[in-house]
């Protein structure tokens, strides 16, 4: 299973700092939604509080079947810091894993 | 094993710099392997590979060889095995 199943964020405040810096450096290629959402089926007899939506990241390769030659780049300290060259086809990912809680795994 | 040089900060600047455009090169490998006819990006590649071995000439002419087994030059004595190792860096 490729999926990460992530507890759901807001979706536009999900990346605010993304948002920011593309503002700073100009650069329209940033895709600032990349999460969706859907709703598990929840049992009568779940023992836990369910969770009623779940979300799952869809990053931009996904739809870009063949790379068109001289996209825009990132500088090379940038790249590595991002993890590809091109901005279009960045993906960030921040773990959610331990938000909401206060202690304990 | 004698003290090689304490890695300072230009240490770190160099080496922050390889791994820069070595990211830059294996993205660019990658690319080109689907885009073999882009004569942009082969130019683009082949001046990051020029820069690279420019790097790494003036790391390894200050803080001794990154590669073994010929792919790198040695001073004298002998410095492969001088510290700082790749985990004490």
């Amino acid at each position: 299973m490729g999926l990460v199943f992530v507890r759901l964020p807001p979706i536009r405040a999900a990346y605010p700092k993304l948002e920011q810096s593309c503002e700073e450096e100009g650069c329209a290629l940033i895709p600032v939604n990349q999460i969706r959402t859907w709703r598990p089926f929840v049992g009568p007899f779940d023992p836990c509080p369910p969770i009623t939506r779940k979300a799952y990241l869809v990053p931009p390769n996904l739809f870009i079947p063949y790379q068109p030659p001289n996209w825009p780049q990132f500088p090379p300290a940038e790249a590595l810091k991002r993890g590809t060259l091109w901005p279009a086809l960045y993906s960030p990912y921040e773990s959610r894993m331990l938000e909401g809680r206060t202690q304990g795994p | 094993m004698s003290d090689g040089k304490k890695p300072d900060e230009a240490y770190y600047q160099l080496m922050t710099e390889l791994q820069q455009l070595d990211f830059v090169l294996v993205e660019l490998t990658l690319y080109l392997d689907t885009h073999p006819y882009d004569m942009q990006a082969v130019q683009q590649f082949n001046q990051f590979a020029q820069r690279r071995r420019q790097v790494a000439q003036a790391f390894e002419s200050r803080y001794g060889p990154l590669l073994q087994f010929g792919h790198s030059y040695s001073r004298y004595p002998w410095d492969w095995s001088d510290t700082p190792w790749p985990w004490q860096v």
